[in-house]
C-alpha cells in the first residue's frame, strides 16, 4: 500500500506541475517525474510476497513476482528517454524561434503576428 | 490567479485517491500471481531454455513488441538528429585535468561492464537496454571529458546492421517454423552461456541498436544545432 | 518492523520531499539534479521490489542520460524559471 501512495504522489506531483507551470523544460521535467512514478506503480502491481526475482537459480524453488509488467517496464524507460530528448529538441528548437520557453509568451507572440524570425 | 493553484491541487488529490482506492480493492499490494503470470513462470525455463524469464518475454514471448519498439526508439532518434543536426566545425573547452585523466580509467571498464551485461543478459539480471543504456553512459563521459568528435557515421552504420539483422532473424524464422522469431536454433542445457537459441543473438543486436542510438541522441543533444 | 522497511520508507518520504522541491524551485538546475535523484531512489525501490532488470536500466537512464539530456537542454534555453 505504501508503494501504491508514493508512487501516485510522484504522477501527482509531475501532473501539477504540467497543470500550473508555464516553462516548457519544467513541465518536462514533470512529465519525466511522473515517468517514474508510473513505472514504480507498473513494478509494484506485480509484486508478491516473500517472492523472488524472476530469475531461475540451481536449487532455489521459491515463488516469483510477476515477470510481465517488468519486461513491459524495462522497454517503457528507454522509450521514454528517447521521447524526452524528442520533446527537448522541439523546445531547442521552440527557443531559436521565438527567443523564449515561457508558454504564454509564446502564445502571445504566435496570436500576434510577430513569429520573431530574424 | 491563485484559483488555479487551488484547482490544481484538488485535481491532483482527487486523481491519486480515486487511483489509489481503486488499486487497494482491485489489485491489493503483494496478491497472488494473475493467471498470465503462473503460465510465464511454470513454463518459461521449460520452453525457451533460459532462466531469466524477464529476458524470455522480451525477446521471445513478446518479440514482436520488441521490434515496434526499437522502432519508436529510431524514428525518436530520427527526430532529434532531423530538429537539430550536426554541426561540424564548433570550439571545444578543454576538461579539467582530473576529468581528462580520470576517463582514461573509467572508460574502459565502464566498455567492459556494458559487454559483461548485454552477454549474459539471458542468464543473469540485464541484457540489451541495459546495457545499451550504460554503454551510451560511457560515450556520454567520453564526449564531455575529452571533448572529441565521435565518428557518428560508424554509430548509423551499426545501428542499421543491428536492426536490419533482427528483422532478418525474425523472417528467418518464418521460413524455419512458421512464425515470427521462431526458435530455429538448439536450445543448449539450462545454465549453459552458449544456450537459448537466438535470444543472447537478438539481444546482443538490440544492445549494439539501442547504444548507438542514445549515443547519436546525446551526442546531438550536445552538439548538434545552430548557436542563437 | 525490521530495519529494512524503515530504510524504504525514509527513502520513499525523502523521493516525495525532493519531487515537491523539484516542482517548487524556480532554479531549472537544481530542479534536474532533483529529478536525476528520484530516479536513482526509484531504482533503489525496484531493487526492494525484486525487480533488477529494471533496477539496472533506470538507474543507468535515469540517473545519466536522461538528466544529460535535460542539463544540454538547459544550457541553450537559460536556467531560470520566470515568475
Amino acid at each position: 500500500m505504501m508503494f501504491y501512495i508514493a508512487a501516485l504522489s510522484l504522477i501527482g506531483i509531475g501532473l501539477y506541475v504540467v497543470l500550473t507551470k508555464k516553462n516548457l523544460v519544467k513541465v518536462l521535467i514533470g512529465i519525466s517525474i511522473a515517468d517514474s512514478g508510473v513505472n514504480l506503480l507498473l513494478i509494484s502491481v506485480g509484486y508478491l510476497k516473500n517472492g523472488t526475482a524472476p530469475i531461475l537459480e540451481k536449487g532455489l524453488n521459491k515463488p516469483m513476482v510477476d515477470p510481465v509488467p517488468q519486461a513491459l517496464v524495462l522497454t517503457a524507460i528507454v522509450i521514454g528517454v528517447a521521447t524526452l530528448a524528442l520533446a527537448m529538441s522541439v523546445v531547442i528548437d521552440v527557443k531559436r524561434h521565438f527567443g523564449t520557453v515561457e508558454l504564454d509568451k509564446v502564445i502571445k507572440m504566435m496570436r500576434g503576428g510577430d513569429n520573431g524570425d530574424a | 490567479m491563485r484559483l488555479k493553484y487551488i484547482l490544481a491541487w484538488i485535481f491532483v488529490i482527487l486523481f491519486v485517491g480515486v487511483v489509489a482506492y481503486s488499486l487497494q480493492t482491485e489489485v491489493p499490494f503483494g496478491h497472488d500471481l494473475t493467471k498470465l503470470a503462473k503460465y510465464y513462470v511454470d513454463n518459461t525455463a521449460r520452453e525457451t531454455g533460459i532462466p531469466n524469464f524477464v529476458t524470455a518475454i522480451v525477446v521471445s514471448y513478446r518479440g514482436f513488441d520488441t521490434l515496434g519498439e526499437v522502432t519508436v526508439l529510431l524514428l525518436a532518434t530520427l527526430g532529434v538528429i532531423g530538429i537539430l543536426p550536426w554541426e561540424k566545425h564548433k570550439k571545444v573547452k578543454k576538461a579539467h585535468p582530473v576529468l581528462l585523466w580520470g576517463i582514461r580509467i573509467v572508460f574502459p571498464i565502464i566498455l567492459l561492464v556494458g559487454v559483461y551485461i548485454v552477454i549474459h543478459g539471458h542468464l543473469t539480471p540485464g541484457g540489451g537496454f541495459q546495457a545499451g543504456a550504460v554503454v551510451a553512459s560511457a560515450f556520454l563521459l567520453y564526449m564531455v571529458s575529452l571533448s572529441a568528435h565521435l565518428d557518428l557515421e560508424s554509430f548509423a552504420f551499426t545501428e542499421s546492421i543491428a536492426g536490419a539483422g533482427f528483422a532478418l532473424i525474425g523472417v528467418a524464422g518464418i521460413f524455419a517454423g512458421g512464425a515470427f522469431l521462431y526458435n530455429f536454433l538448439p536450445k543448449g542445457n539450462l545454465f549453459d552461456l552458449f544456450s537459448g537459441g537466438i535470444i543472447p543473438i537478438v539481444y546482443i543486436l538490440i544492445g549494439l541498436k539501442v547504444s548507438s542510438e542514445l549515443t547519436e541522441v546525446v551526442s546531438h543533444m550536445m552538439k548538434g544545432g545552430a548557436e542563437q | 518492523m525490521t530495519i529494512v522497511n524503515l530504510l524504504i520508507y525514509v527513502l520513499m518520504g525523502l523521493m516525495i520531499v525532493m519531487a515537491i522541491i523539484a516542482a517548487e524551485t524556480k532554479n531549472l538546475l537544481s530542479a534536474a539534479i532533483f529529478s536525476g535523484f528520484i530516479s536513482l531512489v526509484v531504482s533503489m525501490l525496484f531493487v526492494y521490489l525484486q525487480a533488477p532488470d529494471v533496477a539496472m536500466a533506470e538507474a543507468a537512464i535515469g540517473a545519466a542520460l536522461s538528466l544529460a539530456i535535460i542539463l544540454f537542454a538547459i544550457k541553450r534555453t537559460g536556467e531560470v524559471e520566470e515568475k
